[in-house]
């Protein structure tokens, strides 16, 4: 999939683990590993919205193109 | 003739019992949908579901169809390899069979395949339910299997009605056609083929469900 979940990096500056950030936004840690591994076919905007707000970034931050070779 | 103008008492009783009628009628009906709706609530609730329903019916048909499978195995190579004309009484297509040469022999095996393969299809059906019973509705053993079940009708409806057409063309010079069993049969083989693809879709539309966070 062309388009990159680069939660782990955001996660890692924030010194923030997944669990904390799951709770914070209120999903699952299961849910979040699936973000965060790009299995995700779709993501809510009230979701990115609750990442955005819990790690004080933009959601260009998180998500990123990168065309298929 | 009794004139009610002349007798406005009368009339008001005569309103008046119609109304009482009317009222008892409409308890009386609405008591009775009440009884058959309970009725109805508890064979759902208690007794059986539609698909327990639909399951027993069809393993009671499996269970039927059984000793079918059996007389039929034994019964092709009888009819393939013992001469047995002086014994049969067989109608294909309404038409007795005087004469049992090779191709009449081979015309009855081909209709006694075409049973066995309906019966693998019951067979089939039976284990999807199972799996529905087991809530595993997009299961990818249920998309094979609609799928071979379409497949295995459609072949089963072709096995039936050609060689049907064939022996009405060479022995008994006349050709009739009939939307009877063999259309209806495609007809379901198709739908079962249909059905598969709109599981298949259904199931893609499930994951992405699923993965949408």
């Amino acid at each position: 999939m062309p388009i990159i979940v680069n939660l782990d990096i955001m996660l890692a500056s924030r010194k923030m683990r997944s669990k904390d950030l799951a709770e914070k936004i209120g999903i699952t840690t299961a849910n979040l590993s699936i973000l965060k591994s790009g299995k995700a076919k779709a993501i809510r905007f009230s979701t990115l919205e609750a990442i955005c707000e819990a790690l004080d970034c933009q959601p260009s931050d998180i998500l990123e193109f990168s065309p298929e070779v | 003739m009794v004139k009610f103008a002349q007798y406005p008492n009368d009339i008001i009783i005569f309103l008046f019992l119609i109304k009482i009628s009317f009222n008892c009628l409409k308890k009386v009906i609405n008591y009775c949908l009440s009884i058959i709706n309970s009725y109805i609530r508890f064979i759902n609730k208690f007794i059986m579901k539609k698909l327990n329903i639909l399951k027993t019916i069809v393993d009671l048909s499996w269970i039927f169809l059984t000793p079918f499978i059996l007389i039929t195995l034994i019964a092709i190579p009888y009819i393939l390899f013992v001469d047995n004309s002086n014994y049969l009484d067989i109608h294909i297509s309404g038409f007795r069979i005087k004469t049992i040469d090779f191709p009449t022999k081979m015309l009855i095996v081909t209709k006694m395949v075409s049973y066995l393969i309906l019966i693998y299809c019951v067979y089939i059906f039976g284990k999807i339910l199972e799996y529905f019973q087991l809530h595993k509705i997009f299961d990818e053993f249920v998309l094979k299997n609609f799928n071979k079940m379409g497949v295995l009708l459609v072949v089963c409806s072709f096995i039936m009605g050609i060689p049907s057409i064939l022996y009405e063309v060479f022995y008994a010079e006349n050709v009739t056609i009939t939307f009877g069993f063999t259309p209806f049969l495609l007809c379901m083989g198709m739908f079962f083929m249909v059905l598969s693809e709109i599981f298949k879709i259904s199931r893609n539309m499930k994951e992405e469900n699923e993965l949408t966070i």
